[in-house]
């Protein structure tokens, strides 16, 4: 039973390189900096700098590209969906037309602008291929990029990142650190679940159990033997955990410290510096191929 | 005649990731109709994969896996009809329950392999029995029982759809002695009375010495020996690299031989080690007249 173990989206693979040495709440808001500045981009060509500076991210992770673009893989139909729909449904300019030979038309003249509605016409417009490149692009990067940062930074970084972020919140009544201790059990208990899940799969497949059934109302009822233990697996693991953290006297996180304190290297500074020079250079691209 | 064969099978976990590592590499091994056959070996060292390929849940490549004379790798054999005649018992069974009675929970395979009402009702019926949870259990749910009695109940749900080979993964982990001393004798006692081939897993020599005709050895996915529990043992090599799992017995006659005692070290069961002990003291004592009796009692 392979399933659920072709995700990289989310992983962690650790290592030892310029991007897993980085303090995690830099790379935190390096990644939301460069996903908005993503979005405030209107032009696919200008979307190449910002996947350029992604690959080269991905060079400096020391994980082979290849394993990284697989987790793009699940996001596969999803760029395919927005670009066919994109590409089709802009009115514009059409570069390929195909009209059902049953349908009546309002127009015949192909080398203007389609017209803004023609239900039986599937055109294909400039327009729309550019709009749906400029989509894929942007979902690529995001995918791209959300992946680099779980791949080089582990579930406990990440956490004590937003922690640390979340920390400015506090005088609002923010409980940062019960977000992020919540969100750390989350994320350990994934791939517990997901070992508990396949092996549950297994003992019940041995059992006879199939789960290619055909109506989806047997497909459902395929699952009870699956999710009940489940459950309650989940539930006396999260029991045992909340004994053993009283055990040891966990209240809180007042007056709590780190094992492993994050602190700020020449790497982040440097980083940090480089992506505010490289989003300036963007915008003003931007502006600039906007105002001729 | 062997009921079930392995040949040259290998196995990578997690194959083209960081994680990939090798489970098993080139493992051959046949299982003789009607013996129990005990697979030990160190954690990790590719036995519940093993076990795995048996049941068909993880496809033999490259290698072959040869149960009753089909080749389960082929097209066309039905998974399911291989998963009726070998039984599979995973690591902690007792997680698999999930009805809300325990004749319930036993019914599920016989019922998912077709049997009809009438045979569900007497397998699990008889499945109780073999396991020994007394009839008044079944209308009570499986959640509101023991551990021990969660193991069997779990345990008897697969030995439900009457497999002719039975494997169990570590069926005595985490068990108290004495219920894991009872669920070896009902093992026992399936293998002698209803001619059910049994494959172990374990890790501990002290339980399988006691029900297996034969043991194969693994270690860092390969076997590295097979044969009758005495035969395995009076290997030297084989000696050296499983010193941690020997059998209590067989590590005690090992360090009275190391002090110099000339005792032999293939004996496995505790009552030929008392035998062997007392009769190379009386030997000594003859030979030596009582000069180095204090050595020996040592």
């Amino acid at each position: 039973m392979n399933f659920l173990k072709n995700i990289t989206i989310g992983q962690y693979a650790s290592g030892d390189s310029f991007l897993h040495r980085m303090d995690p709440r830099f790379k935190l808001v390096i990644l939301l900096v460069m996903v908005i500045q993503c979005f405030l981009l209107d032009k696919w060509l200008l979307l190449i700098a910002p996947f350029m500076f992604f690959v080269v991210a991905s060079f400096l992770s020391g994980i082979s590209f290849r394993f990284i673009m697989r987790g793009l893989k699940p996001v596969v139909p999803f760029i395919l969906i927005a670009f066919i729909c994109n590409s089709l449904l802009t009115p514009g300019h059409p570069v390929l037309m195909w009209k059902p030979p049953f349908a009546f038309s309002f127009s015949t003249d192909i080398s203007g602008p389609v017209p803004e509605f023609d239900f039986f016409m599937i055109a294909m417009t400039a327009e729309g291929l550019d709009f749906g490149f400029f989509m894929s692009m942007r979902l690529i990067i995001v995918v791209l990029a959300a992946s680099l940062f779980t791949l080089t930074t582990s579930p406990t970084e990440i956490t004590d990142a937003i922690e640390s972020l979340l920390r400015w919140g506090r005088p609002i009544g923010l409980p940062a650190h019960e977000i992020a201790m919540m969100m750390s059990i989350a994320l350990r208990f994934i791939p517990t679940l997901t070992e508990h899940l396949e092996r549950i799969v297994c003992a019940q497949m041995s059992r006879g159990a199939d789960f290619e059934a055909k109506s989806i109302i047997e497909k459902a009822k395929c699952f009870i033997p699956v999710l009940i233990p489940l459950f309650v697996n989940a539930f006396k693991t999260a029991e045992d955990l909340s004994i053993a953290m009283e055990a040891r006297c966990y209240r809180g996180g007042d007056g709590r410290t780190k094992l492993r304190a994050m602190k700020a290297s020449w790497r982040d500074f440097a980083s940090s510096a480089f992506v505010a020079v490289f989003c300036a250079a963007l915008n003003y691209f931007q502006f600039f191929s906007r105002s001729i | 005649m062997s009921i079930i064969e392995i040949n040259n099978l290998s196995y990578v976990y997690m194959k083209a990731t960081p994680y990939e590592s090798q489970a098993s590499k080139n493992v051959s091994l046949s299982v003789e109709k009607g013996e129990v056959l005990a697979i030990i070996g160190p954690t990790g060292c590719g036995k519940s994969t093993l076990v795995k390929h048996l049941n068909g849940l993880i496809k033999p490549e490259p290698g072959t896996v040869i149960v009753d004379g089909s080749d389960i790798g082929e097209k066309g054999v039905s998974l399911k009809d291989l998963r009726r005649r070998v039984g599979l018992v995973f690591q902690y069974p007792e997680y698999q329950l999930f009805e809300e009675t325990v004749a319930g929970d036993i019914a599920f395979g016989p019922e998912k392999f077709g049997f009809s009402e009438d045979e569900v009702k007497s397998a699990v019926r008889e499945a109780m029995e073999e396991m020994g949870l007394d009839a008044s259990m079944s209308k009570r749910s499986p959640f509101s029982l023991s551990g021990g009695e969660m193991r069997r109940v779990a345990i008897a749900g697969v030995i439900a759809s009457r497999p002719s080979v039975l494997v169990l993964d570590e069926p005595s982990a985490g068990l108290d002695p004495v219920s894991a001393e009872r669920l070896t004798d009902m093992i026992i006692n399936l293998n002698r009375k209803k001619g059910v081939t049994v494959v172990i897993v374990s890790h501990s020599m002290d339980e399988v010495i006691k029900i297996a005709d034969r043991i194969a050895l693994m270690n860092e996915g390969s076997i590295i020996a097979s044969g009758t529990p005495e035969d395995v043992f009076s290997s030297e090599e084989v000696f050296d690299k499983m010193r941690l799992f020997l059998p209590q017995s067989c590590s005690l006659l090992v360090a009275l031989k190391e002090r110099g005692l000339p005792v032999r070290t293939n004996i496995c069961d505790s009552d030929g080690c008392v035998q062997e002990i007392l009769a190379v003291r009386s030997g000594i004592k003859h030979a030596d007249n009582g000069a180095d009796n204090g050595k020996v009692k040592k």
